[in-house]
């Protein structure tokens, strides 16, 4: 094969099927009008060179695009990939919680430690990721390929191009009054952690000694029993804060409805787990005799400030929480008249 | 500064090469001859440019084409339809007003340059 043939074969092999001909025949007699009655392949180089890439050529002869995803969907698919992304981390956290829950007695409490939680939801979340973006991805391009219509007009969330009546349907929310996302995430985060806690705090509270194989839990703080005989509640709070997440996501900004909710749900929360931490022997005795030591006071002394601790933070919280939350649904809607 | 105006300047040519193109089709030509015939009129225009665009053009319907098998070597002939030699009337009326207009314009801005 000489040089010109490689070059067209390189165009054309680029091309659909139906149109490979009649452009490989249009190539040839192009090259070699552009080449004099005798040539060598230095000119022949030359003439190809002008010609550039097949890669190039090949994709101006095609009506294919040379893109992934084009100007026509790249905005809403950059705006589903925001929403749907976070959903299916949520989802598939949520997943794997109940699975540890429920497999939890089988699999051995013993081997459940924080490393391996974290690592667990580490490559979880990873591999969701990966997932969806591959998927969603993959959905685009095809649609960029199948649309006959493509004039490259962006189109907007409803799949139409855009027009002045869209912006009816957006709501505009004032910077203070929005939901923020960190908010939502670290609700979330901060719900799996807490729960976490309270399931295994046998396994995770504690005092730890570095032993051959690192760090381990020697002597547990809390009494596990004591905890779970709460888990009625326990459910129940985890089940307003997943409510109460999805309802932000939902609303977008804050009303006075999310600050009553709030303020109930941290009202109740606070009262129930005031009452764990007063129950007596919540903490564990041995916890409490080496705490006593190393701190040089007596066992009563030790379990009244850590019970005290406990419930003033608990207390704090819950009051800056109720407060932040009606600050912020208070906020004038400027935007509205 | 040198990339940006070779865009800006891509940019400028593409809208009028289709007309260019079209204004050389009355006759019938083969591809590389209405590249010479451009480049003697001083339009330099990228091969890899006009080909395609003789075929997409001929898929609008704006020209028509003929294999001649004739001569040694078979040779694709373009020709403008009547359908474009209409629409390249349009177009060239366009570009004098266009033209015209933007004349008038950059006149207009090279006077107060000078004053600034």
């Amino acid at each position: 094969m000489n040089l010109v043939d490689t070059y067209i074969h390189e165009v054309t092999r680029r091309l659909p099927e139906k149109s490979r001909n009649e452009i490989e025949l249009e190539l040839e007699s192009i090259i070699y009008d552009m080449l004099p009655d005798e040539y060598n392949e230095k000119e022949v180089e030359s003439v190809l060179e002008k010609l550039g890439d097949p890669a190039v050529l090949a994709s101006r002869y095609s009506d294919r695009p040379m893109h992934l995803i084009g100007p026509k969907y790249y905005d809403i698919y950059l705006t589903l990939l925001k929403i749907i992304l976070p959903v299916s981390i949520i989802i598939s956290l949520v997943s794997v919680a109940a699975v540890q829950f429920l497999n939890g007695e089988d699999m051995g409490m013993a081997e459940l430690t924080l490393t391996a939680i974290f690592r667990e939801t580490i490559s979880n979340v990873i591999s969701v990721s990966v997932q969806t973006f591959f998927w969603l991805t993959l959905l685009f391009a095809v649609m960029e390929r199948m649309d006959k219509k493509n004039d490259g007009t962006p189109l907007s969330i409803n799949f139409r191009p855009w027009t002045p009546e869209d912006l009816k349907t957006v709501t505009y929310i004032p910077r203070e009054k929005a939901v923020r996302k960190m908010e939502v995430y670290g609700a979330i985060i901060w719900t799996a952690i807490w729960a976490t806690i309270y399931f295994y705090a046998d396994h995770l509270l504690g005092i730890y000694e570095k032993g051959e194989n690192g760090w381990k839990l020697v002597t547990p703080a809390v009494n596990q029993d004591l905890l779970l005989s709460f888990w009625p509640f326990v459910i129940l709070f985890i089940g307003s804060e997943i409510f109460l997440v999805v309802y932000k996501l939902i609303k977008r900004e804050w009303d006075s409805k999310m600050a009553w909710f709030t303020t109930i749900y941290e009202i109740i929360s606070s009262i129930v787990f005031i009452i764990i931490f007063t129950r007596p022997n919540f903490f564990k005795e041995d916890f409490l005799q080496l705490n006593s030591e190393m701190l040089n006071t007596s066992l009563s002394v030790v379990e009244n400030s850590f019970i005290w601790g406990l419930c003033i933070i608990f207390i704090l919280n819950a009051l800056y929480t109720v407060s932040d939350s009606f600050k912020r649904a208070k906020i004038i809607h400027s935007g509205n008249k | 500064m040198d990339k940006l105006f070779q865009s800006l300047l891509t940019e400028l040519r593409r809208g009028s090469l289709t007309l260019a193109v079209l204004s050389q089709l009355w006759d019938q030509k083969y591809g590389y001859s209405l590249v010479q015939s451009l480049d003697q009129l001083g339009i330099s225009i990228e091969q890899n440019t006009l080909y395609p665009l003789l075929r997409r053009l001929e898929k609008q319907g704006l020209v028509t084409s003929t294999w001649d098998t004739s001569e040694n070597r078979p040779r694709k002939y373009y020709q403008l339809s009547q359908y474009g030699q209409e629409v390249y009337h349009q177009l060239k009326k366009e570009w004098i007003d266009q033209t015209e207009k933007l004349n008038k314009v950059l006149n207009k801005g090279d006077v107060e340059d000078e004053f600034s």
